[in-house]
């Protein structure tokens, strides 16, 4: 099929029989986003797709002039599900800008509510949200015959999950009346307990301050929390053979299901959990304490680690505009930040140098059509921008992870094919492991199964993490702050992962105020637009390249393979766009990418 | 804020027995609010769309984020409501409430599209065409309530609470203020312990829902955080923290609880757990419609903060020597509680 | 920052202590002096009879 970036012209759409199809507001995501397609009934593709979001909220202008403490506080309300992982990134840039180091045990205790905020954020999405699109009602009306299937297919997992057929795990998914939507929503709020634990609250949290955290260390914190992680564990224990059943069962009953989402494997992991033992949060020891992270980061091309070198990420992201409502700054906007700490050059369309200067205009789909910017990443290797995906977080944590092979905790160990999760014995089931293997796809399957495997990820990681913490705790190495004092002038920068995939902040300090800051969080990376080099973005080519598994014509149509591509990416748009500049022009159908508003 | 004033007639005279809840997360927000509501247990969302509170109306949500439907099976909804179909409905806003007027074109927030212009259709308008037919109308989240942080100083939207936009005198069809439920995000068990409340009240089993002067419900915002804090014990014994990661008082170190109304610390943020400066957290005053701008830099410590606690180390230092004294007294058995074969409990035995 | 007028109310005033520099100016707290917490940390009413009473007992004060 070719990949369409034009509009597709009134000859052909005549010649093609396309049926325009949208889905305004799209649910079960946080946020807004509008999905606009024309469908090719007669061979059953995705012709053309548009996405638009409609809220603009303006925090990079309202954030200049601010103080820069304030910025994990004001970042958090960035996202109402992540806001926390936004705080913690924030922390990270003010770290590096004020020069001080969390202490040990503050770094293990915001370790433990990262990894309670992925394991409640992940299990909701997963099986609150996602889950719908594979349930028995979603089924039975999009595709009858293969709710008949799944009725006569038998879980092969069904001594571990409790479930007989494949239709019976279809049914504990129904909303609100299945079993096991019921008990995911009961264990997101254990979760959201072992988080606030930590955090103090959710989902902005309250304890969280640069240089360190306010929660005062004691043992029964800990045991508080390990108490219920081993619930927490028990249940995954169930949940991951469970997913891998349904999953499964996809790619045999619908054979061609793995180009459901699929796009080139372009991925892009900014590291999650540091470990205090290596990280100072120097950004001339940056390569070092990166690659120190108990979720490695890498640039993923092909299913090859381009680098995992953060000082190298972070030098080569760019922000393009090409088909976005703003002047260029190129020319005329201020060089902030001329080298970085090691001397190497800054380039204008870095982050730490971003101006945005909205121009809103007519929309043209041959030129300029969104608010969006286009964050790409430079490959030296070749000279192209590379349009990095974050595969809705999990699918490149996992599988920078594993090929880099360095984690290797007891709970976890990356093999370089795969990555292996060991659990121990919980109340009623033994010691349990599982195996992560690379993939053969970045399709929406295989980035749903990876956001499973993650869940069990965060677990085994922080059960390791309360073992670090207990110890500290019993030899008195209980300092969770360092103070600091904010310097007239500095730059900064935070590489984290929210739950939804990559994320950065980019500080520069002037007069002890806030003079440039911008965050980039995932979704801008996933629904960016095409770019002044052509090239297109994340969800363009992967709606665009699936195929139409559902049963009903133009008259019921509900668009279901569509939706679960685009929620497999894990959208969350106020993250998307919390940034942009503009006036709020109307937007609608634009090419292919998401989002256009600001934020 | 003018004092709400209800007419006697607010009470609706049949019952209610089933109502729609059509909940608009359109405002500038980041949906954190729908997140809370989700980890409620006190009642649970389940527990209200399950029926398993006695005496309430049959309950259906409308909410984008848990919506099984999608695109224009879920708008139907709303324009059902809008045409009186869905009568009686409460209409919930999440997310501070634009200025769609302080420019030419374009809109700042939208929900939707209009069948006959093709073109979105703003919050704003939606408002407008909900909250005047809506049984009751609930502000949920500080942002829909006073504006929040995209109200804040330099913002380009001119954000503001839906009482800013509709006016102090807004009245429901039922009768009704708008209910505001302030919070950063607004607790979890204080959301749905409102709606609660007012399915009671649909259903003709509680009088109307009382309101504070900036329409919070009484019960959960008449206190302070420090009237509630765990550690407001430290700042009366005069033992203040010096730095994050104390347990001790934390006003020195920015803490605005003495001067919040928000019940966080009373409860926890969930099942007793958590709760701003319980736990080592800062208060930022999150509930109160001076949120952002009065209390920023939030590491700063809050004026009046020096005073108080100077005269608290003094009269503090005082009460921890006479409790000390008394702490000894207290920490010592009764003299009489030793083995021996002399009984000088006070008994003066006859027989033995 | 040419779009934006600076506004006075949220930036830091002088005069007003920021909490970071708190313990630089007023020194650790009672309790916390070498680093780590004794019981003085979680009491002011006795501390010393509620620290524990075996050097080989790690001092863990309540929260």
């Amino acid at each position: 099929m070719a990949t369409l970036t034009e509009p597709i012209t009134g000859q052909e759409q005549q010649r093609r029989n396309l049926v325009e199809m949208n889905w305004d507001p799209i649910t079960r995501i946080v946020g807004s986003l509008g999905i606009f397609t024309k469908i090719d009934f007669d061979n059953r593709q995705v012709a053309e797709c548009y996405s638009t979001s409609s809220i603009f909220r303006g925090y990079s202008i309202f954030m200049q002039g601010k103080d820069p403490r304030d910025a994990p506080f004001i970042t958090s309300r960035i996202c109402g599900i992540c806001g926390d992982n936004h705080a913690t990134c924030a922390i990270y840039a003010a770290n590096m800008a004020c020069g001080m180091k969390t202490p040990e045990l503050g770094e293990w205790i915001l370790n433990l509510g990262e990894a309670a905020e992925y394991m409640f954020d992940h299990n909701l999405y997963q099986d609150n949200l996602v889950g719908v699109d594979f349930c028995e009602q979603m089924v039975k009306q999009t595709n009858p015959n293969l709710l008949a299937k799944a009725e006569a297919a038998l879980s092969p997992n069904s001594s571990r999950h409790g479930y007989r057929t494949i239709a019976d795990i279809m049914r504990a998914l129904n909303p609100f009346t299945g079993e096991y939507y019921r008990e995911a929503l009961v264990m997101s709020r254990l979760t959201r307990e072992m988080f606030c634990l930590m955090e103090g609250r959710h989902v902005h949290p309250s304890t969280l301050y640069p240089g360190g955290v306010g929660t005062v260390p004691t043992h029964q914190l800990f045991t508080d929390y390990l108490v219920r992680l081993m619930k927490y564990v028990e249940y995954m224990k169930k949940a991951v053979p469970m997913h891998d059943d349904l999953f499964d069962f996809f790619y045999q009953a619908l054979p061609g299901y793995e180009e459901v989402g699929r796009r080139r494997i372009l991925m892009g992991c900014w590291g999650a959990f540091n470990d205090p033992r290596s990280c100072d949060y120097r950004y001339e020891n940056m390569s070092r304490w990166g690659r120190s992270m108990f979720v490695t980061p890498s640039v993923l091309v092909d299913g090859e680690v381009v680098t995992n070198d953060l000082v190298d990420i972070n030098l080569n992201m760019r922000i393009l505009l090409g088909s976005s409502y703003y002047e260029d700054w190129e020319q005329t906007g201020e060089m902030f930040v001329r080298t970085d700490p090691l001397g190497n050059p800054v380039d204008k369309r870095h982050p730490w140098n971003q101006t945005t200067v909205p121009k809103p205009q007519k929309r043209d789909f041959k030129r300029n059509y969104t608010w969006v910017m286009s964050p790409r990443w430079f490959d030296k290797r070749t000279g192209d921008n590379l349009a990095l995906d974050t595969g809705g977080g999990p699918l490149p944590r996992l599988w920078a992870t594993a090929l880099n092979g360095m984690v290797d905790i007891g709970y976890i160990k990356a093999t370089g094919r795969s990555v292996r999760i060991n659990f121990p014995k919980t109340a009623l089931l033994p010691e349990t492991e599982f195996e992560w293997k690379i993939p053969n796809w970045s399709n929406a399957i295989e980035r749903d199964r990876a956001r499973t495997y993650f869940q069990a990820y965060a677990a085994a990681a922080a059960l390791y993490f309360v073992e670090q913490a207990l110890r500290c705790v019993r030899t008195g190495n209980t300092k969770t702050w360092a103070e600091f004092k904010i310097p007239e002038e500095s730059i900064g920068c935070g590489f984290h992962e929210a739950v939804r995939g990559v994320l950065s902040h980019h500080v520069v300090i002037r007069d002890r105020k806030i003079a440039n800051y911008h965050p980039y969080p995932p979704t801008p990376w996933n629904a960016s637009p095409r770019d002044s080099y052509g090239t297109p973005g994340p969800y363009e080519d992967a709606i665009q390249n699936t195929p139409i598994f559902e049963e009903n014509g133009p008259e019921n149509f509900k668009g279901i393979d569509i939706m679960r591509a685009v929620r497999s990416f894990d959208p969350c748009l106020p993250c998307g766009v919390h940034m942009y500049l503009g006036n709020g022009k109307i937007l609608r159908t634009q090419h292919s990418s998401i989002l256009g508003a600001h934020a | 804020m003018a004092t709400a004033s209800v007419p006697t007639s607010a009470r609706r005279t049949s019952p209610v027995s089933e109502v729609h809840i059509i909940w608009i997360t359109a405002g500038l927000s980041c949906d954190g609010d729908t997140i809370s509501i989700t980890n409620a247990e006190q009642p649970s969302i389940e527990d209200v769309l399950l029926g398993a509170i006695p005496g309430l109306p049959k309950v259906h949500l409308h909410n984008p984020v848990l919506a099984a439907e999608v695109g224009d099976d879920f708008m139907k909804f709303f324009y059902q409501a809008e045409q009186g179909e869905l009568d009686p409905f409460v209409l919930v806003l999440e997310g501070s409430v634009p200025n769609e007027r302080v420019k030419k074109e374009g809109y700042w927030a939208a929900q939707g599209t209009d069948h006959n212009t093709g073109q979105p259709i703003t919050t704003c308008e939606w408002i407008d065409r909900l909250a005047p037919k809506a049984w009751g109308v609930i502000a949920a989240g500080t942002c829909a309530t006073y504006g929040g942080i995209h109200a804040m100083a330099g913002n380009p939207t001119g954000a503001m609470g839906l009482v800013d936009y509709l006016g102090a005198s807004f009245r429901s069809a039922g009768g009704l203020p708008v209910v505001n439920v302030p919070g950063c995000p607004v607790q979890p068990d204080n959301m749905m312990e409102t709606l609660l409340y007012l399915l009671y009240q649909a259903a003709g089993l509680a009088p109307i829902i009382p309101l504070d002067e900036q329409l919070r419900p009484t019960w959960l915002f008449g206190k302070t955080v420090h009237e509630g804090c765990d550690r407001a014990g430290y700042y009366e014994q005069g033992d203040f923290a010096h730095e994050y990661g104390s347990p001790k008082c934390l006003v020195k170190i920015g803490c605005w609880g003495p001067v919040v109304n928000c019940n966080v610390t009373k409860r926890g943020w969930m099942r007793g757990i958590g709760g701003c400066p319980n736990v080592g957290g800062i208060c930022i005053a999150c509930t109160m419609p001076g949120f952002p701008d009065k209390f920023m830099p939030f590491m700063d410590q809050p004026p009046g903060a020096t005073l108080s606690s100077t005269v608290a180390v003094s009269y503090g230092s005082l009460m921890r020597a006479l409790r000390s004294i008394t702490n000894n007294t207290a920490n010592k058995e009764p003299r009489w509680r030793r083995p021996g074969s002399k009984l000088s409990t006070g008994y003066q035995p006859t027989t033995y | 920052m040419p779009h934006t007028k600076k506004s006075k109310i949220s930036s830091h005033t002088k005069g007003t202590h920021r909490g970071e520099e708190v313990i630089h100016s007023k020194g650790p707290e009672p309790g916390r002096e070498t680093g780590t917490r004794t019981a003085r940390d979680s009491t002011s009413i006795n501390p010393k009879a509620r620290d524990p009473i075996d050097p080989r007992m790690p001092h863990m004060p309540p929260p």
